[in-house]
């Protein structure tokens, strides 16, 4: 699926409608450079599980949000992953970062995605890629792991 | 470093009465363990995922205070150090020198984690294979034979990934399969995957961790690490979309 | 009373004994796994700390020396911070609390920085805190020791993280802020124009994030070579950007609410152009010692003893809390 979007509200709107697809497990990858609207999307994604106060994880790596999946009302946890300061170590293989990005018991959302290695991608995965075209439009594209194999 | 006040301790250590207290956190559950030397008093198994360090001290509370034992009177902890979850080895590796900078007296002992597992089919004549999830599409595995009173090993505890794994397995002619993974392992082999299979056992860990502590195989609480079992290096990138 | 503090939120590892507003012995050991790899990375910063925590807590108190049995309770961060890193502190303190039968008290750790600045001042509330570093930027209320009203937070990136990451884009090496600093003293700061975020709207909020946008489309129109040329200008106008809008945020609060005492403490609270602005206020303003400013055990111990002596403690069954906000529970569930 491929979109324009020139406003934040419409990446904000873009985000909230793969979030309606979410389920438990799940994991978003951003792909994308600085200032291409990856924290945006993560907002709009958030605001579907009624967490408003996302904030950029880059010094912490990763936050954790309690939040409400509407659709089945239920509770639903929410990892926020931005691997933007792990540049340089190239590639993250394991480590404590595992333990999250492969829990099956939350929605995990990961920025700066190409830092992962191979084996660190989960099976169930949703890619979304934001490219600048100028100072206003971004182009974003979602691919859907799991319908692509259908 | 702190001076460690000198213990007496006797020649045979068989001839001693000490308090065990044996812990494990490599997997989603807490496993304890109390025991006076290779003999299981009591014990605890709960399920607590990404829950361990806040239900550790209520658990082992709740282990000691009905064979009305203070914590301080342990003599002895038996650590499970891995391989597992990192988070979940370092919470235990972190408790037990918390333990240890208050009583100068306890003493440590390590045990491999996967072999708790085989140690329950000791003298069994039969092929433990131990499979743990290691993340990241791996796993921590290890084949024993348990033919003796205690497992020795075939294959050592390592990182391997699924496929490399079920290879090796192939090559026996019949196993049992242990650990938290072992019910996604599938081999071409005649395997048994016993009833909790995924749970480490108190018990079994203190059998290894008595064994330990009578080949005074003491480990200081400065030198307490993890079995990480990887070194945390950098690979190499793969660039799904190339950046603007 | 006798209290240890223990401190492993991110890539320090500390421990400190207090009594009475006074250090009786701390140490502080900084990680330097991380400086070639462009900022702290999680798994190894865990691993350090288990290296170093209990061997820390030994020179401690021998420096001290106390004996484990003469410590009356104990103080530990509980977040924010990195998860993995909380945990081993928290794990570490809750079998010395189990084992000596003494009152344990989880601390937010921008709670201890507010408590930090009675390590290298006497003051007292009210007064307006301002903590920037890395991973904070929170204008805080201090009605009273204990007693605070969070005016304003990032809505996006902390400014020592625009800082790094603006560093990042122009190839500087982490953390950005000093290696900003060198570059930009050459430069003039009014030759470029960076949006002051948040400048019209009227709450305490900050953003970094459409600064660090600008900075990179800025980087991109001019293209390798004039960037190059105007780089000490650049960082300059960029930088100042980022303290002019620090400054306007507590300017405002401070004239809303009256207050002229001011802290600012924190990582970023050690930029030299952040110091020079700040001066020139007609504030009556505390900066921290450098030392004080980072992170350290001591002012963990220091926020414990206040709860302490009014008699409060945390059941041993708590959790760490990632993100916890300050003036908040610790635990949201």
């Amino acid at each position: 699926m491929k979109f324009v979007s020139n406003t934040v509200e419409q990446t904000e709107q873009i985000a909230g409608k793969l979030a309606e697809n979410l389920s438990l497990g799940d994991t978003v990858l951003l792909y994308g450079s600085l200032g291409s609207g990856k924290t945006t999307f993560v907002k709009g994604l958030c605001r579907k599980f009624l967490i408003e106060m996302v904030k950029s994880p880059s010094y912490v790596i990763l936050k954790i949000y309690h939040g409400k999946n509407l659709t089945k009302n239920d509770k639903c946890v929410i990892y926020h992953i931005d691997l933007y300061r792990l540049e340089q170590m190239g590639q993250i293989n394991g480590g404590e970062i595992a333990e999250y990005i492969f829990d099956e018991n939350a929605i995990k959302i990961v920025e700066w995605a190409d830092r992962l290695s191979e084996k660190m991608l989960p099976e169930k995965n949703i890619k979304v890629k934001l490219e600048i075209i100028d100072d206003k439009n971004r182009k974003i594209t979602i691919i859907n792991q799991t319908e692509e194999d259908i | 470093m702190r001076k460690s006040r000198f213990i007496w301790l006797p020649l045979f250590l068989d001839t001693l009465i000490m308090k065990i207290l044996s812990i494990d956190t490599s997997t989603d559950y807490i496993c304890l363990g109390f025991g006076i030397n290779d003999e299981l008093i009591s014990e605890i198994s709960l399920r607590v995922p990404k829950k361990h360090s806040q239900l550790l001290p209520q658990l082992v509370r709740n282990l000691l205070e009905p064979v009305t034992v203070d914590l301080r009177d342990i003599d002895i902890i038996t650590l499970s150090i891995g391989p597992g979850s990192y988070t979940g080895l370092r919470i235990s590796t972190a408790f037990v020198q918390g333990l240890a900078l208050s009583n100068e007296n306890l003493r440590t002992v390590c045990v491999d984690s996967l072999t708790v597992y085989a140690q329950r089919f000791q003298n069994c004549k039969e092929t433990v294979a131990v499979a743990v999830d290691a993340r990241s599409k791996a796993i921590y595995g290890a084949v024993f034979d348990v033919s003796d009173a205690h497992p020795t090993p075939i294959i050592p505890s390592g990182v391997f990934s699924v496929k490399e794994f079920v290879q090796k397995l192939n090559c026996f002619p019949k196993i049992i399969l242990m650990g938290n993974y072992a019910n996604k392992i599938e081999t071409s082999v005649k395997t048994i995957l016993p009833n909790d299979f995924a749970i480490p056992s108190p018990r079994n860990l203190l059998a290894l961790g008595y064994q330990e502590v009578i080949e005074r195989k003491f480990i200081s609480a400065e030198n307490l690490e993890p079995k990480y079992l990887r070194d945390y290096i950098p690979g190499k990138a793969k660039v799904f979309f190339d950046s603007a | 009373m006798k209290v240890l503090g223990i401190e492993t939120s991110c890539d320090e590892t500390a421990v400190s004994i207090i009594e009475n507003n006074t250090i009786l012995s701390e140490q502080v050991y900084s990680q330097t796994v991380h400086e070639s790899l462009g900022g702290v990375v999680p798994e190894l910063a865990s691993r350090d700390h288990i290296k170093k925590l209990y061997v820390l807590a030994c020179e401690v108190l021998d420096k001290s020396g106390l004996a484990i049995s003469d410590i009356d309770a104990i103080a530990v961060t509980a977040g924010p911070g990195l998860p993995g890193s909380l945990i081993i502190g928290v794990s570490f303190a809750k079998a010395i609390a189990l084992m000596n039968k003494i009152p344990i008290i989880a601390i937010n750790h921008l709670e201890g920085h507010v408590f930090g600045v009675k390590l290298s001042y006497e003051i007292t509330p009210p007064f307006l805190a301002l903590l920037v570093s890395g991973g904070h930027t929170e204008l805080i209320y201090v009605h009273n020791w204990g007693d605070y009203k969070l005016l304003g937070t990032t809505r996006d990136d902390a400014a020592g993280e625009a800082l790094d990451k603006a560093a990042k884009v122009i190839g500087l090496s982490y953390p950005g802020g000093p290696e900003i600093q060198k570059i930009a003293e050459k430069g003039d700061p009014r030759s470029f124009r960076f949006p002051i975020a948040m400048l019209h709207s009227d709450d305490f909020d900050f953003s970094f994030s459409g600064l660090k946008t600008a900075f990179a489309l800025t980087i991109r129109k001019l293209g390798i070579e004039k960037t190059k040329r105007n780089l000490a200008n650049i960082l300059a106008s960029y930088q100042d950007a980022i303290v002019d809008s620090l400054l306007l945020k507590l300017d405002r609060a401070s004239k809303k609410f009256g207050i002229n005492r001011i802290v600012i403490s924190g990582g970023v609270a050690a930029s030299k152009r952040l110091r020079e602005k700040a001066t020139v206020k007609n504030w009556e303003l505390y900066m921290p010692e450098t030392k004080y400013c980072t992170d350290n055990a001591s002012m963990i111990a220091l926020a414990g003893e206040f709860y302490l002596l009014k008699g409060q403690q945390t059941p041993m069954n708590f959790p760490i809390n990632s993100s916890w906000m300050l003036g908040t529970p610790l635990s949201m569930k």
